[in-house]
């Protein structure tokens, strides 16, 4: 199934991309994260995530479902 | 009684007639009329921080024609500032930011009441000031503090309009608003993310998303619109495109008085500012990994990575006053933590992170030159 990531703040940097559509093995959301973290440098950077523009606690494992938007969230300090 | 109230309602019109008319092209607007430019008079807006953020709503907030604001920041002009601190000038250099920015206001409005405090934000002050104000603004550039002013909003019971960027995004939400979900809602832990001094900023951007502030400052105290509480608003200024998340309410920790005096008024967890004198008094010990930038060079100074702080830590006298710095004091507190476990006597983490502290030195050194 297919789904939507996007990413913010530091992310961007780090990911190259606002975006992007992937193609994904698992539907569980920890798996996913799990998945991300090992493929990209982002285990230094905090972050949050929303499901369809909802967040969700990172605790509790989510369904994923074809055509989710899931967007990665850090905390911004600039002022 | 009615004639009573009558009457003092047709006094409050008289006595604030000028200012009424000064107000009339927001007044005519149906969302405020007279009724909403008196909330405005009557509000006191506290605001932490006069920096991007601040410079940009404090000269909206003022000219709207609200009655009294706080503004709260111990931090000087600096010349790196000037491109977006627009209250400032070239003459503000090394004043202090409230001052300078109090001048300007004053000028702007005379009628509005302008208290200033050249003192950061601190857990011995933070729950007496917020209990003069109706709401408060978070303009600060510091996770660590904006902890503080969530948990001393939500002591006192007041909302707290929340403004931070990363570059050309910035985030704005209005937290602990009729007792709605707050900062550790959305980020339950403190983090380490890097400052508009480590992740450039461009006035426009943060002049913006103070803008945004602003407004939710105005409708909270109107009354009307939808307020940003629960949502998160992201604003991408190179893209001009916008979203908003929602989050809801999870009480993690309770926020007791007894929480916030552990987590903030222990002497030893206090922070201790950053002055050149203190090298001469104390070691300082720079938890960083050792690839950060910048270094700070001098003899004082022990470099002691937080990851192998533990294995490294047998080369510290338990006697010797030490001071840990790190980026944003995260990894400091962490430090001092373990220091203080082992009983070391005289342990304490910076308020100051390492551009700073290297900031502090230059400039003294470019004085004796």
């Amino acid at each position: 199934m297919k789904v939507t990531l996007k990413y913010f703040g530091q992310l961007v940097d780090v990911m190259g991309n606002h975006e992007e559509t992937r193609e994904i093995s698992s539907n569980n959301s920890n798996e996913l994260l799990e998945q991300m973290k090992q493929n990209n440098p982002i285990g230094h950077i905090p972050f949050q995530l929303a499901i369809n523009d909802k967040l969700i606690d990172q605790k509790a494992a989510k369904k994923l479902n074809d055509g989710d938007v899931i967007a990665l969230l850090p905390p911004y300090a600039g002022g | 009684m009615m004639a009573m109230s009558s009457l003092c309602c047709l006094l409050m019109q008289v006595v604030n007639n000028i200012d009424m008319s000064k107000y009339q092209r927001q007044i005519i607007l149906p969302q405020i009329g007279e009724q909403g430019q008196q909330k405005l008079a009557e509000a006191r807006v506290l605001i932490i921080g006069v920096g991007g953020l601040g410079c940009a709503l404090l000269p909206y907030l003022v000219a709207s024609g609200i009655g009294k604001l706080g503004i709260v920041d111990g931090d000087r002009v600096d010349e790196s500032n000037l491109h977006r601190q627009i209250l400032f000038s070239n003459k503000s250099i090394g004043k202090f930011k409230v001052e300078e920015a109090q001048a300007f206001l004053k000028k702007q409005n005379p009628s509005c009441n302008i208290t200033v405090d050249t003192e950061y934000l601190t857990g011995k002050n933070a729950l007496q000031l917020f209990e003069k104000y109706d709401l408060i603004v978070d303009a600060t550039d510091r996770i660590g503090i904006r902890y503080l002013i969530n948990d001393a909003a939500v002591l006192t019971g007041k909302p707290f309009v929340y403004g931070s960027i990363h570059r050309f995004e910035g985030q704005v939400s209005v937290f602990n608003y009729n007792n709605g979900p707050t900062y550790r809602c959305l980020f339950p832990e403190a983090a380490e993310v890097p400052s508009c001094a480590e992740a450039g900023v461009l006035g426009t951007n943060v002049g913006l998303i103070g803008m945004m502030q602003a407004q939710e400052v105005m409708k909270i105290i109107l009354g009307s619109g939808n307020v940003l509480s629960g949502e998160l608003l992201i604003y991408n200024t190179l893209t001009a495109s916008q979203h908003k998340f929602q989050f809801s309410k999870k009480e993690r920790i309770k926020i007791t008085q007894e929480f916030f005096d552990n987590e903030y008024n222990s002497d030893e967890a206090a922070p201790k500012p950053f002055h050149v004198s203190l090298l001469e008094n104390y070691k300082l010990i720079d938890v960083r990994k050792l690839d950060e930038q910048p270094r700070i060079q001098h003899q004082n100074v022990f470099e002691l990575p937080l990851s192998t702080f533990k294995e490294n830590m047998s080369q510290l006298d338990k006697e010797q006053q030490y001071l840990v710095f790190c980026k944003s004091g995260i990894r400091a507190a962490k430090a001092v933590l373990i220091l203080q476990e082992n009983n070391f006597k005289d342990v304490r983490a910076l308020n100051e992170g390492a551009d700073e502290i290297q900031k502090k030195i230059n400039s003294i050194k470019v004085l004796k030159c």
